[in-house]
């Protein structure tokens, strides 16, 4: 009988082992977007020496949130904003970037949105956003699409 | 006859008798301690009750009580090895090692529930790096 014991208690501890042996297998996989950030090139050099700050955000499938470097050492408004990496672990769904611009008083004053692009799991993919002036009709609507912290400093 | 009254009650709790080998009665009586202590009382009974010289000469209850020490000693060791049974469960070592599966299975668990520490790739020279598996 204690064989009987034996036998069923490692059984048990053998199946439990392989049921969670099996669940560390899998490994994470990453979809990558490349997006290449921009102001729009209309802006008047009035407008520009009023940014504060800039801040990229992803929404969709996936949230997160990064602070953009939009200002030179000299404290104007840099040519180009660059081109950021974004990863995700989702495997399925579609994203969208929003390009947010603030003035010193932390007030939106342009903003840019993205296609939505699927995400592609081990994929890479080239999306594009282009911020632009709210008009100040515009601007209430925007601020209730905008989340309420995206990407300000 | 008295001896066969005696021993009678043994006899009928277990259906077994029947199917064991009849055995010398004063080996078994001196392994058993439980229901084998009628039997050690017959030194006590009547001198004239002589053990039957053959299976014509001895009354069927009889004969079947001379067997009963040889269930109880097959009861007791069925009774012993229940025991050993029993006494798994306080070996020490029987619960380091249920503790040692039981932990083992819900830090498997709880590791296989996260996400894992692989990273994202390398950030390129220039660009603004963010998303899961990225500081």
């Amino acid at each position: 009988m204690n064989s009987i014991l034996y036998k069923t208690f490692f059984g048990i501890a053998a199946t439990l082992f392989l049921f969670g042996a099996s669940g560390c297998s899998e490994e994470t996989t990453y979809s990558y977007f490349t997006i290449k950030m921009s102001l729009d090139p209309a802006l008047e050099p009035e407008f520009l020496a009023r940014v504060g700050a800039c801040g990229l955000v992803v929404t969709g499938s996936d949230e997160h949130q990064i602070t953009v470097p939009c200002l030179g050492e000299n404290g104007k408004v840099v040519e180009s904003l660059g081109a950021a990496d974004f990863s995700t672990s989702e495997i399925s769904g579609q994203l969208q970037f929003i390009l947010n611009v603030y003035d010193f008083n932390r007030k939106l004053v342009a903003l840019g949105t993205s296609a939505r692009y699927g995400i592609v799991p081990n994929g890479q993919t080239a999306a594009s956003v282009e911020a632009k002036k709210i008009k100040p009709d515009d601007r209430a609507d925007t601020l209730k699409a905008a989340p309420s912290d995206s990407g300000a400093p | 006859m008295a001896i066969a009254g005696l021993l009678l009650p043994t006899l009928m709790t277990s259906a077994r008798a029947d199917e064991e080998p009849a055995k010398p009665v004063a080996a078994d009586v001196a392994d058993s301690e439980s229901e084998a202590v009628p039997v050690e009382e017959t030194p006590d009974l009547p001198a004239e009750i002589p053990t039957p010289a053959t299976d014509d000469e001895t009354p069927d209850a009889l004969r079947r009580s001379l067997v009963t020490p040889n269930v109880a000693a097959t009861e007791q060791d069925e009774a012993s090895e229940s025991d050993e049974e029993s006494n798994i469960f306080t070996e020490w070592w029987f619960w380091a090692a249920a503790a040692a599966v039981v932990g083992g299975t819900v830090a498997v668990g709880i590791l296989a529930s996260q996400p894992s520490d692989k990273p994202a790739r390398g950030c390129m020279p220039g660009y603004l790096c963010f998303g899961d598996g990225r500081e």
